[in-house]
């Protein structure tokens, strides 16, 4: 029989091992969140891509390591930069020399722009409502829903002063280092073409927003966050302006469609004869882009609504239709003025910036 | 590394290996392959130690005897010892004393003390007559601090177990299952070494069983679990030592059945799983092994022999059934049952597969002693295995289900060891081969690639493969449709031909080891051992889709994923998986001759100019550096070498206090393929020989021994070491390799037949080509093709200062003998994985860096950073992004700014490996244990863990995808895979309790009775909530912190053994006896499904059950997110394995 102090030592190296087991804490890991304390604000994002994925920083929070940095996005990886590694700097960029300059960002898309707002903590999830997708054939439900924040509305929108109509959605996935970054309220305008190009907008966090915990955000981290709608611009034509000679032919009872960034309201683009778009037609045999442009005659250009439905494009024609083999051009008035739906402007380009020249061809 | 690339290859790939034998390891397994004696002489009628006693050890296992003096202390030491039974006889006063009964152990060290007293002797004794002296020697191991178990035959005869040494592994306390093998002290499988008669038998390629041996050939198999000295390495899991039978003076040997008929297995319990409606059940039809085995002597005292052969069959059937969802109600809703929440199908139609495989199982040995200083021995022996198989997978045409498989290993194993200086210094050397191979062949006609049906569809549309007339009843939209609103036989994922991924490979180990013991009298006993080996490696493979390439055919439904295509559906798009290989590489300048950072295409083809545009297979790669052409059959020759180095002493400063230290150097060194040493790579740099190399990895043990009995009984012990992995060489193949694997989209724009662009070759289903039609033969002339991706650049980059993987482990504990031949214990481990080795990205898989993940490179990369600056300088470039006319404006020039960025993109990747988590698992276990000395009547050794594993790094291979790539797990292949990885390991169980025990009824002329029994009882994994990534596929998305998810219920196993032997003479007994396994039938879940959602999706950190239903999908197709919650999987939770049912296996022995 073993004597008393083995039998201790028994209970010795037991009690050990408990504490061992017990006493030692979970590692903190540099991909966690943080959720002790209310929920923080660590950047505001704006959909600001043509192409509709890359999201830019409007607002970092300055002094917050957590905020995130240089993040892989998208498939492909790319590396972006949110918000500067320099935790001291605000939203900005730098340009090639090195020179930093804090900015809000003012280009948002506006046919389908939104913003995200990420925090360093996952929040109370009640604050979206989820809406149940029904298959059309069975018109049961499918297990799947879509996000919704109509009915619960944590923020303030805000754009020109007049509230904004919004809709959006809670997603609690991701960190400072995923794409997307998260967790995240994601607010969408209901109807963007009720927001004129050009906007400048704010949003503000209710008090609503809380944490599990039901802590709110603190109110000096609420906003309002800055941001603007890029103004109404023109991006293109189709047929696209091309190199003399290699000129593209329409049919004659197509149209020429002049596309925008945002809801065109074709009424504001006046056709004609003395309007802003002036359209020529050569003279017979006449395939000189810079001939018709400079002596053609004038026609009766119409502007109407783009056929195929789209929002952000208009269609423009000959009154009474293209005449077959005969070059056109089409250029604007050097200075002019269009609208979007929602009465935000934009120009159209000079003469000098845009001439298109096209061949009207008899359909087959 | 991704996982998906190496799926195909894992399931149904089965284990050959080659094996290294580790310098030190060697010196171990000599010192492993034998246990060792000592005590203490003294004289009860002086009182004083009996100096100058001759000790004489005999026993049927050893050739020859052992004689040792004991010294003016009166002790003795005697080491190399076969285990068995001895009998001690001691001469001293010219009178003989006899103590038998002496058992020797695997690698423990005996202590016994023994008391003669010469009055007595004198006094009684006639002349010549042999003195007895009765005691017991005690059973705890006062050599060493080493916890874990050994199983002898008196165990392997009289429990139920498995049929070979791997079937006892789980005697020990505290291991458990896992995919691979056996988890031993919270490690996963893969990190145990398996040294069979001194020799490493592990797999080189993924670490785990290689040679395997039935327990007939078996001696004993020691299971270390932890606590072991600097002799031992290379695991950071558990160390399995087995020794082979050897031959006596006698002729003894047994002949041996083994069977289990299908009859004999209970039906198993269904596992219901929705969403297929193929299912498959194996059922086993016979399995049946007969053997013998027999040694004896060739020439008596001096060379002794002992073969063996076992043929071992499996006889499967695997039962393909097709299933019909049931709408009685036709309301275009499948029924459910209302109990189980499950769809309701009906059978339709079933196939028997049938497997069959033959292990013939061998060994071979010779032990010969020139004198009782000099001993060798030669080995041989091996578990060679072929027959056919069946797939894992039967979602696919079944003819292509089947496949030829040949695997195993064999060993030749050759020993000397000699003594000189009385026994006082000994010197060992070992030499092995290991070879393990693996070769799975497609049988006739089955070499045509893969082509899978990624979406769900009707199985009908594949009738012509599964009988129209059998499956008439899953036929939609016919006047007999029974279920005519649904449909009726959904499939998703059906494979219409091929047989997929396959390896050819060999594994082959060639070692040698020289190792020297010496006592040495200096302020106690020093046992001082060193010893060096070295053992070189090859992993050779080769590695093919049939076919040459894997196809996988798009869903037909709209963008959203969701709603089915209202304009009907549209040609699906394939995806295009092959294996390439570097035809050559090229420059810049020929690629884009006009600069303008776009592959030339002038002719308009879709296609870059510089490749054959008849030949479709040519892509370019490695970031357009290199031509790359599909490859039949990627070949990589690969080897290692590993040299490690020992030092220790076991000093004995009191006779029951014993200091035991050491330390072990050892280092590895990986090679690249030969095909690719000395090559320029794409990006313009000779590529090396060696991979990598790990270098002097010290690992210091040092551990403590108190007997407070001073009698043997007992003792207190604790031990601190470190132990490094010995990296298996998966690694050098896949990331050394030239492995180059393509994705390419067919028919991305899924062109309908009007459509001016139209290509029929692309338009390809089942359900439009003739019957028997390959279709990879239709698609290869679709010329419709855009590369999604290519992965791979040939080898990867291993950073440089990377160190070796290592635990390091804390065991405290104490034994006490409580009854003569039963002893109890106690003790504490604490074991961490404080470095690993892993392969990470930042780039999202566009480049990776073999390095310690979390380590700060930031020294090793501003030494790159400058090596960049200077190739930029000599390139005449101010900076990479220099476009004046003077950087790089020759072929020399082009190439050091080519180098240069490559340089400043590894030195990017180093820095940022610190933002990746540090691996953590820590593992700590409270063990009690009660051990009785198995004899011939009687054994019982139960243990009782208590345990906690977490971390956020499982080990060699995920335990929740099961992707076995060792070091090269998908683990850290991007940052934004690290969230929510820690928690409760998939090894973690809290409580494990295992009992085992058998008692022997002598019948005297009757017979002999035997009843053994086998108790387990083990708590559940804790689960989480997967979903997958959009660039690594399923089940990487963590959605849930690890272990989230409810633990499977603990489940319990009995096991009995009923036996009875007749004694036809002395040495001849004749046994049958029953074995039942899983008693009471208990089928309790062993494993659920964890995959909440095939969608992509990103983790919700810390998050819990609430945040699910708010988790946003991914598009698979752009990398947004979308406002789609995930979709979810309706076997989430469901358990997806169960216990085996009941079965009893009949056998005989006749033992002579």
């Amino acid at each position: 029989m073993f004597v008393n102090p083995l039998r201790t030592q028994g209970v010795i190296v037991s009690t050990l091992a408990l504490i061992a087991v017990a006493g030692c804490d979970d590692p903190v890991a540099a991909t966690d969140l943080r959720p002790e304390g209310p929920p923080e604000v660590l950047t505001v994002l704006a959909m600001n891509d043509p192409g509709g994925f890359f999201e830019q920083a409007t607002f970092c929070k300055e002094g917050d390591a957590k905020r995130p940095g240089l993040v892989a996005a998208g498939l492909s990886f790319e590396n972006i930069q949110i918000c500067d590694d320099d935790l001291s700097r605000p939203a900005g960029s730098v340009d090639e020399d090195g020179t930093f300059t804090p900015a809000i960002t003012e280009d948002l898309q506006p046919t389908f722009w939104y913003m995200r707002v990420m925090f360093d903590e996952l929040l109370n999830p009640d604050i979206e409502e989820l809406i149940e997708i029904l298959d059309p054939t069975t018109n049961e439900g499918t297990g799947i829903f879509n996000g919704s924040l109509v009915n619960t509305q944590p923020v303030l929108l805000n754009c020109n002063g007049t509230a904004v109509e919004y809709d959006g959605y809670y997603s609690p996935s991701g960190n400072n280092i995923t794409w997307p970054l998260g967790p995240s309220l994601v607010i969408q305008p209901v109807d963007p073409s009720t927001v004129p190009s050009g906007s400048s907008c704010t949003l503000e966090i209710k008090d609503i927003v809380v944490d599990k915990g039901g802590e709110p955000v603190p109110a000096d981290q609420r906003g309002p966050f800055m941001f603007g709608i890029s103004p109404l611009q023109f991006v293109g034509s189709s047929p696209e302006p091309s190199e003399p000679g290699e000129e593209a032919e329409i049919v004659t009872d197509s149209a020429v469609v002049l596309s925008f960034n945002g809801f065109i309201d074709p009424a504001s683009i006046a056709g004609g004869t003395t309007g802003e778009v002036i359209l020529k037609e050569g003279a017979v045999g006449d395939v000189d882009c810079a001939n018709v442009t400079a002596t053609g005659t004038v026609v009766n250009a119409g502007v109407a609504e783009n056929a195929d439905g789209d929002p952000v494009s208009v269609d423009i024609t000959k009154v009474g239709g293209f005449t077959a083999d005969r070059m056109y051009s089409l250029t604007f008035t050097d200075t002019n003025e269009v609208q979007d739906v929602a009465g935000g402007v934009g120009t159209l380009p000079g003469a000098d910036d845009f001439t298109l020249c096209f061949l009207a061809t008899a359909p087959i | 590394m991704k996982k998906q690339l190496l799926q195909a290859i894992m399931a149904g790939s089965l284990l050959g290996g080659t094996f290294l034998l580790l310098p030190s390891e060697a010196f171990a397994q000599s010192g492993a392959t034998v246990g060792s004696l000592r005590g203490v002489l003294k004289d009860k009628s002086t009182g004083e130690a009996a100096i100058g006693a001759t000790v004489v050890a005999t026993s049927p296992a050893m050739v020859g005897e052992q004689v040792v003096i004991t010294d003016e202390t009166g002790q003795y030491f005697i080491n190399s010892l076969q285990p068995g039974l001895y009998t001690l006889t001691i001469y001293y006063n010219n009178q003989p004393f006899s103590r038998p009964n002496v058992l020797i152990q695997l690698g423990k060290e005996a202590v016994v003390n023994v008391t003669v007293d010469s009055a007595v002797a004198a006094g009684k004794a006639g002349p010549g007559e042999v003195i007895q002296l009765e005691g017991r020697v005690p059973i705890v191991d006062q050599g060493s601090t080493k916890t874990g178990f050994t199983v002898t035959d008196d165990y392997t005869r009289n429990i139920p177990t498995g049929r070979t040494f791997a079937g006892v592994l789980g005697s020990v306390g505290g291991s458990q299952n896992d995919q691979f093998g056996v988890s031993l002290a919270g490690a996963t499988s893969a990190e145990n070494i398996y040294v069979v008669e001194g020799i490493n038998t592990t797999d080189t390629g993924f670490g785990g069983v290689s040679t395997n041996l039935p327990n007939e050939f078996i001696s004993e198999t020691e299971i270390i679990t932890g606590g072991y000295n600097a002799e031992f390495g290379r695991a950071t899991g558990g160390i399995v030592n087995v020794i082979t039978k050897s031959g006596s003076n006698q002729f003894r040997g047994s002949v041996f059945g083994y069977f289990t008929p299908g009859a004999l297995v209970a039906d198993a319990k269904v596992i219901q799983r929705e969403g297929s409606s193929i299912d498959s059940e194996t059922n086993l039809d016979l399995a049946f092994d007969v053997g013998a085995e027999i040694g004896g002597p060739i020439i008596k005292d001096k060379l002794w022999f002992h073969i063996g052969i076992n043929p071992s069959s499996q006889r499967s059937s695997i039962t393909r059934t097709i299933n019909s969802l049931v709408d009685s109600e036709g309301d275009g809703i499948a029924d459910i049952d209302p109990n189980t929440g499950f769809t309701i199908r009906e059978r339709v139609a079933s196939r028997d597969l049938k497997q069959n495989l033959t292990t013939y199982f061998f060994t071979a040995k010779i032990n010969g002693a020139i004198n009782e200083q000099h001993q060798f021995q030669v080995s041989t022996f091996g578990n060679p295995r072929s027959g056919e198989a069946v797939s894992g997978n039967l979602v696919k045409n079944p003819d292509f289900a089947r496949f030829d498989n040949q695997d195993g290993a064999y060993d030749f194993a050759g020993k000397w060891t000699s003594k000189f200086n009385q026994g006082k210094t000994q010197v060992d050397a070992v030499l092995g081969f290991h070879r393990g191979y693996d070769r799975v062949k497609p049988l006739g006609g089955q070499d045509v690639a893969p082509a899978v049906f990624n979406f769900t569809r009707s199985l009908h549309d594949f009738a012509p493969i599964e009988g129209g007339d059998a499956i008439g009843a899953c036929q939609d939209g016919v006047a007999d449709d029974p279920y005519p609103m649904i449909t009726n036989c959904p499939v998703l994922g059906y494979q219409s031909q091929g047989l997929g991924f396959l390896e050819d490979r060999t594994n082959d180990r060639a070692s040698f080891v020289l190792a020297a013991t010496q006592r040495v009298k200096a302020a106690g006993y020093h046992t001082f051992k060193g010893g060096i080996d070295v053992d070189f490696a090859t992993y050779d493979s080769v590695k093919e889709f049939t076919g040459n390439a894997g196809l996988t055919r798009g869903n037909n439904r709209a963008a959203d994923g969701v709603t089915p295509e209202l304009n009907g559906p549209r040609p699906g798009s394939w995806q295009l998986r092959e294996q390439l290989q570097i035809v050559r590489n090229v420059g810049q300048d020929e690629i884009d001759t006009d600069m303008d950072g776009v592959p030339d295409d002038f002719d308009m083809d879709g296609r870059p100019d510089i490749l054959d545009p008849n030949d479709l297979s040519q892509i370019l790669c490695v970031n357009d550096n290199a031509i790359c052409s599909n490859v039949d059959g990627l070949a990589a020759e690969t080897n290692n070498r590993s040299i490690a180095v020992f030092l220790q002493d076991s000093w004995q400063i009191r006779p029951n206090l014993t200091l035991n230290a050491g330390v072990r150097w050892e280092q590895q060194t990986g090679y690249v393929a030969k095909r690719l040493q000395n090559t320029i790579s794409p990006d313009g740099e000779t590529i090396p020989e060696k991979a990598y190399e790990l270098k002097n990895q010290i690992a210091p043990r040092i551990g403590l021994i108190y007997d407070p009995t001073q009698e043997g009984k007992s003792k207190v012990f604790g031990h601190w070491g470190r132990f490094y992995e010995n990296v298996p060489m998966d690694l050098n193949v896949r990331a050394f390799g030239g492995e180059i694997t393509n994705f390419t989209n067919l028919n991305p724009n899924r062109r309908a037949s009007d459509d001016p662009m139209y290509n029929p070759a692309c338009d390809v289903d089942f359900t439009n080509q003739p019957v028997g039609t390959d279709l990879a033969e239709v698609l290869a002339g679709c010329d419709q093709r855009v590369i999604a991706r290519t992965l791979g650049g040939g080898t990867e980059f291993v950073a440089p200062g990377t160190k070796g993987q290592f635990t390091q482990e804390l065991v405290i504990g104490a034994e006490y003998e409580l009854i003569p031949d039963l002893k109890i214990g106690i003790n504490y481990v604490h074991r961490s994985l404080p470095q690993v080795i892993e392969d990470i990205s930042t780039d999202g898989g566009n480049h990776y860096l073999i390095t310690n993940p979390g380590a700060n490179l930031d020294d090793a990369a501003q030494d790159l950073f400058a090596e960049s600056a200077r190739l930029l300088m000599e390139a005449g470039c101010s900076s990479l992004e220099d476009e004046s006319p003077t950087c790089g404006d020759s072929s020399d020039k082009a190439q050091k700014l080519a180098l240069a960025g490559l340089n400043d993109l590894r030195a990017n990747q180093m820095v940022a490996a610190k933002k990746f988590d540090k691996p953590v698992r820590n593992y700590d276990a409270l063990q009690f244990t009660v051990v009785q000395r198995p004899t011939r009547r009687s054994l019982l050794q139960a243990s009782y863990t208590y345990s906690v594993s977490k971390g956020n790094y499982p080990g060699l291979f995920s335990t929740e995808t099961g992707q076995l790539d060792p070091n090269l797990t998908s683990l850290y292949d991007l940052p934004d895979l690290m969230a929510n990885r820690y928690g409760p390991m998939g090894l973690d169980r809290p409580h494990n309790i295992k009992v085992d025990g058998f008692y022997q009824f002598d019948l005297k002329k009757a017979g002999v009775l035997t009843t053994g029994a086998s108790f387990r009882a083990i708590s559940g994994i804790a689960h989480n909530a997967l979903a997958a990534h959009p660039v690594y596929g399923d089940q990487e998305s963590y959605l849930l912190p690890r272990g989230a998810i409810s633990r499977s219920p603990a489940t319990f196993q009995t096991d009995v053994h009923l036996s009875y032997g007749y004694r036809v003479n002395k040495n001849t007994t004749i046994e049958g006896f029953i074995r039942i396994f899983n008693l009471l039938n208990a089928q309790e879940e062993l494993d659920a499904d964890e995959e909440f959602s095939i969608d992509n999706a990103n983790p919700v950190v810390g998050g819990e059950a609430a945040d699910l239903p708010h988790v946003k999908t991914i598009d698979g197709n752009t990398g947004s997110e979308t406002n789609l919650t995930l979709t979810p999987n309706k076997n989430f939770g469901n358990l997806n394995a169960r216990q085996a049912p009941t079965s009893a296996q009949l056998g005989f022995r006749v033992t002579f």
